[in-house]
């Protein structure tokens, strides 16, 4: 299956989705103007992944803001990955923070919450 | 289903749906099953729904959070940790409606650490900012808690004084004055010593503006007859 990349921009951020290497990898802040347009392709990535792939996924994300649109929309995501998770998949979700912005790791940890899959919060000397 | 709650907060909806399932009347409705996976998947939504607002919530308490940071840097002087001219011109109008709601005066001292190009030329800019720091907590450490000191220019330091007349804000020009002659600044190994000057004005409600040139002439007639010395003048209105 396809590969998918989105640059970054101010308000949205770098996408890469590597099928081959089994690899996801968000990084930025993300405030687009329309967050579930921006983040349709790549839900629906993750799920023909799972669908079609038998490899490992590992999701990982460098995030240091999104607005509440965005927010919904990876929670989404997060679940659909703890489902497949659930079924037997391995999926597991990296999120690096800014070792300087407490609240980041607060926020991260909080997306972590109510899922079984794998999901750690490592923080970095900086994010970004 | 486990239960009614999504996280701590009852649900009116699921309960409702819960109570409607759990009716005997609709056990035997080959329905069932379906309207226990609407059921459910009501509650995963409601479920994603909450945790979005906690994470959301959260991202608000730090935009919230780095707005004061910014707030506040934006009030001080990165150098001395004093606050700047914004500062000063963000609280001097309220001290002013103050001084006048209670017939109180208010009173305005500039000061300028004397020759301080010296201290650059001769011990590096390095030595000059020590000194800085210095005296900015020497002024601070002579006044009142409710002065207002602030980094005003480069050495130039300017003391908001309510509640103080010409003759308290000269008798505090003075004690900045001989608080900064005896003072030492210890920069690597050299002992550095500085004098100031200071022009102090009382403010009789004419606009700041005035009282500032005011004290700006005292300090320059004090540095004028030989720096390291305090003066005041009554500002004209």
């Amino acid at each position: 299956m396809d590969d998918l990349m989105i640059d970054g921009t101010n308000s949205s951020p770098l996408v890469k989705l590597d099928a081959s290497r089994g690899l996801a990898q968000l990084a930025g802040e993300s405030y687009p103007e329309n967050a579930f347009d921006f983040f349709e392709p790549i839900a629906l990535w993750m799920r023909r992944f799972i669908a079609e792939e038998t490899q490992p996924l590992l999701l990982e994300l460098r995030l240091s803001y999104l607005n509440t649109s965005s927010t919904k929309c990876l929670v989404d995501i997060l679940d659909e990955l703890d489902e497949a998770y659930g079924k037997g998949r391995d999926v597991r979700v990296v999120w690096y923070c800014d070792k300087r912005n407490e609240r980041a790791r607060e926020s991260a940890e909080e997306f972590g919450e109510d899922i079984d899959l794998p999901f750690e919060v490592v923080l970095e000397e900086s994010a970004q | 289903m486990s239960d009614e709650n999504v996280g701590d907060t009852p649900d009116p909806g699921l309960e409702e749906i819960s109570s409607v399932l759990r009716n005997p009347a609709f056990a035997a409705d080959p329905l069932l099953p379906k309207y226990k996976v609407l059921a459910e998947r009501y509650e995963k939504t409601l479920r994603s729904f909450m945790k979005t607002l906690r994470i959301s919530d959260r991202y608000q308490l730090r935009m919230k959070e780095l707005n004061e940071e910014l707030d506040a840097a934006m009030r001080t002087d990165y150098l001395t940790g004093l606050m700047n001219r914004r500062a000063f011109f963000d609280r001097v109008d309220s001290e002013r409606s103050r001084a006048k709601r209670h017939g109180r005066p208010l009173s305005i001292i500039i000061s300028d650490i004397d020759e301080f190009k010296l201290v650059n030329d001769r011990h590096g800019h390095a030595a000059g900012d020590a000194v800085l720091r210095l005296m900015a907590s020497v002024l601070l450490a002579s006044l009142r808690q409710e002065d207002l000191c602030v980094r005003w220019g480069g050495e130039e330091f300017l003391v908001l004084l309510p509640d103080t007349d010409i003759a308290g804000a000269a008798a505090a020009a003075e004690k900045l004055r001989a608080a900064v002659e005896s003072a030492v600044t210890r920069f690597e190994s050299k002992e550095i010593r500085v004098t100031l000057s200071a022009g102090a004005a009382e403010n009789r409600g004419e606009e700041v503006e005035d009282t500032i040139r005011v004290a700006d002439e005292a300090l320059l007639q004090a540095k004028r007859s030989g720096r390291n010395r305090s003066l005041a003048r009554r500002s004209p209105g």
